[in-house]
């Protein structure tokens, strides 16, 4: 029998007395949480981090909303926050090793070009439009994950972030605004992938 | 394009091939596995650990309104209607209830304190108490000797209902105390080591103000 046309909350429900549903669910929003997770620590970091949400979606599927049939905005929630601790720590491993070889120089030196589409951007440029990410307010970063990255509507964002529909609006607004500036400052909006 | 597709495709990394996709939920399946294992290991450790920890978390009950136990206390519990409990207490607590009493019961968890006490009206103390705690799919006898009763100085001529009282204090503090209501009867419960003998129970309204004092004599 298939369970494809089940919600997530009940695939979560009856996952306490099968744990097999709460796999129907993972494979359902796998590729959408990696996808999110790449974004967000890069694709190196990225199936750890998945698995990590899963995992932790499964300890904690008794605190789920279950009115709420879509799971994927509370998925990414918990991707997200996941992945800020992962971020804390890798930009402490990163700083203190500059700090201890003074390799900053040496590491623009073999910066690479990543294709992108139809152009190229430079992998240093990539890192920097994630840390700028990563500096947003939180309450900017979560919103334009959800409804930006992850593609998720206003309305879905705003259910799970607890707030008004137009605040999710806001806070995106003003995490776009951010964010191009910083675009703008690395010459990536000068580059030729407009389209 | 506009600027947010720009930012997602230079952000963006390939996604998994299918069979990364497959290998990750299966480590995924495995780790859950695991957990299912462990988290059953563990339930079969606390399960014995229980009966062990209702020794020493529970502690007795104070009859607050005393009215003949006859009138207030039913021959078969409200409070859990569980009929496995129902049939297990009378013979876990001593022996089947004769002619003459009723039984009460009052359920935390795993764990229920079974009263049985005289339909005599001028008999309200309790006659018999036991705990019990579940075990696997039935009831099995915890203890018979863990609870302490406390017998309550005085008279309380004073009815108290379910929904007036806000809060149990101790000495004029929260205390470890908690209390539960059935069949007529306010059940205060403590744990052992809490020496609660010399002591005032107060009842509280949500005002604040006292509805009750009771003074709480050594154990007989």
């Amino acid at each position: 029998m298939s369970y494809e046309d089940r919600s997530d909350a009940w695939l979560i429900r009856e996952s306490f007395a099968d744990p097999g549903f709460f796999d129907v669910l993972a494979r359902r929003h796998y590729d959408v949480v990696h996808r999110v997770s790449a974004y967000l620590v890069g694709s190196s970091a990225a199936p750890d981090l998945a698995q990590e949400t899963f995992l932790q979606a499964w300890r904690s599927r008794g605190k789920y909303d279950l009115p709420r049939p879509n799971a994927r905005p509370w998925l990414l929630g918990i991707a997200h926050n996941l992945a800020l601790h992962e971020y804390r720590r890798l930009d402490r491993e990163r700083s203190a090793y500059k700090k201890e070889a003074n390799v900053s120089e040496a590491l623009e030196d073999v910066d690479r070009w990543v294709d992108v589409d139809d152009g190229l951007v430079a992998e240093s440029n990539r890192w920097a439009l994630r840390e700028a990410l990563w500096a947003l307010p939180e309450a900017e970063r979560t919103a334009l994950v959800q409804v930006v990255l992850a593609e998720l509507t206003y309305a879905e964002a705003a259910v799970e972030l607890d707030v008004a529909e137009g605040t999710v609006k806001t806070r995106v607004m003003r995490a776009k605004k951010r964010m191009r500036e910083k675009m703008e400052s690395l010459g990536i909006m000068e580059f030729p992938l407009n389209g | 394009m506009d600027d947010m597709d720009r930012l997602r495709r230079i952000l963006d990394e390939p996604p998994p091939t299918a069979d990364e996709r497959e290998a990750a939920l299966a480590a995924l399946r495995t780790r859950i596995d695991q957990e299912v294992a462990g988290k059953r290991r563990r339930q079969r450790v606390m399960r014995v650990g229980a009966m062990v920890a209702t020794m020493v978390f529970v502690a007795g009950f104070v009859l607050v309104r005393q009215p003949p136990i006859g009138e207030a206390w039913s021959d078969t519990p409200v409070v859990p209607p569980d009929r496995a409990l129902v049939a297990a207490a009378p013979g876990a607590c001593g022996g089947p209830l004769t002619p003459d009493e009723v039984l009460l019961v009052d359920q935390r968890g795993s764990l229920a304190l079974v009263l049985i006490g005289s339909r005599d009206p001028s008999g309200a103390s309790t006659v018999r108490s036991c705990t019990l705690s579940e075990e696997g799919v039935g009831w099995a006898l915890a203890s018979n000797s863990a609870l302490r009763v406390d017998s309550m100085s005085g008279s309380i001529d004073k009815d108290l209902s379910e929904s007036e009282v806000e809060r149990v204090i101790i000495d004029g503090s929260d205390g470890p105390v908690d209390v539960s209501y059935a069949e007529g009867f306010f059940l205060v419960w403590w744990p052992q080591n809490f020496a609660l003998a010399g002591k005032t129970i107060k009842f509280l309204a949500a005002d604040g103000s006292v509805l009750l004092e009771m003074p709480v004599r050594p154990s007989r």
